[in-house]
């Protein structure tokens, strides 16, 4: 566990994703006060798991690990601890494959690049369109609307959850992949509504929340719990707000 | 109904992740050995993260999942 939130801490901005289930059956208020209380600087995608399915190799003990590369294929699993060298490399590999893209030929390798590297849409488009007709093109133009409807979805996603400030960092990231293409005026829509009042709102209280939230994973937990009720009492009805107050819950959660 | 181009290449893609166990039996229900794809499932809502709940979600993105235990 502190293995993979060490990785995560070193290589989520390159793309990788950490996944942590918990399967001990931990309930859902109950592992979020544990993840703050224990592992407060953990930024992994973390979930309770008592019979949720993994599709990795089944193991009757923890912790077990599966490292799954970028095409899908998995590349190792079993216990992390007995292997800490060997999934570091794997990672720093599929990091490179990331960042150069991937393939069978060097116009597959060129899509990836720009669309997983890049995050350039318009460049991987680009290279696409340039393609013959085919099932190379076929599968890539699929691979890139997939990509692009999931980044969007997620930019929604956040904005719901409460994650404002995130949620326009993750807009303003796809309409600068998107530039000049054909999904534009899409994107452009959804970034203009971050500039209504409401939203306005949303971000000015996303920003001091996230001071807090800062603040916890420094370990300055009595300086966050102040700060965190005094913005509850002025959040309002906002998304932000609720976000706040299940914080609140969380921290207050005893431990079981 | 007639199905698109569009809608054709989305399946024809199928999210690779699910790609290799789509014919034989739900992807979600099978474990991958290693070298083999892995299927899709779905986790339960996520602290952190971006709301993205579907592996088949991250393709494209190295992943590490991690089976752990709070006790």
């Amino acid at each position: 566990m502190p293995s993979a939130i060490k990785h995560d801490h070193e290589f989520s901005s390159k793309g990788l994703v950490t996944i942590l289930v918990e399967r001990q059956g931990a309930e859902q208020d109950n592992l979020e006060s544990f993840l703050w209380k224990t592992f407060p600087d953990s930024e992994c995608f973390s979930c309770v798991g008592g019979s949720v399915f993994v599709p990795i190799p089944e193991s009757k003990g923890i912790p077990h690990s599966g490292v799954i590369g970028v095409d899908g294929t998995l590349l190792w699993a079993g216990n992390p601890l007995s292997a800490p060298k060997q999934i570091e490399d794997l990672l720093e590999a599929e990091l490179v494959k990331v960042k150069k893209g991937w393939g069978a030929t060097p116009d597959a390798r060129k899509v990836r690049a720009a669309l997983y590297g890049k995050g350039d849409f318009t460049g991987a488009q680009a290279a696409i369109t340039a393609l013959p007709e085919g099932e190379e093109r076929t599968a890539l133009q699929a691979e890139l609307d997939k990509r692009y409807g999931v980044l969007k979805q997620a930019v929604t996603n956040l904005r719901d959850q409460g994650q404002w400030l995130a949620a326009q960092e993750a807009a303003l990231e796809l309409q600068k992949g998107v530039a000049g293409g054909k999904q534009v005026s899409e994107v452009a829509a959804l970034v203009a509504e971050f500039d209504t009042d409401a939203a306005k709102a949303e971000i000015a209280m996303d920003k001091k929340l996230d001071k807090i939230v800062k603040q916890l994973r420094d370990k300055k937990t009595d300086n966050a719990k102040k700060a965190l009720q005094s913005l509850v009492k002025g959040a309002g009805a906002t998304k932000v707000g609720e976000r706040a107050k299940h914080l609140q819950m969380v921290l207050d959660t005893k431990v079981e | 109904m007639r199905s698109s181009p569009f809608s054709f290449a989305v399946l024809l893609l199928a999210l690779p992740l699910t790609a290799q166990t789509a014919q034989t039996e739900p992807a979600a229900q099978k474990h991958a050995t290693v070298g083999q794809k892995v299927g899709d499932t779905q986790f339960p809502q996520f602290i952190n993260g971006d709301g993205r709940q579907n592996l088949a979600d991250f393709f494209g993105q190295p992943i590490v999942i991690d089976e752990w235990g709070t006790h």
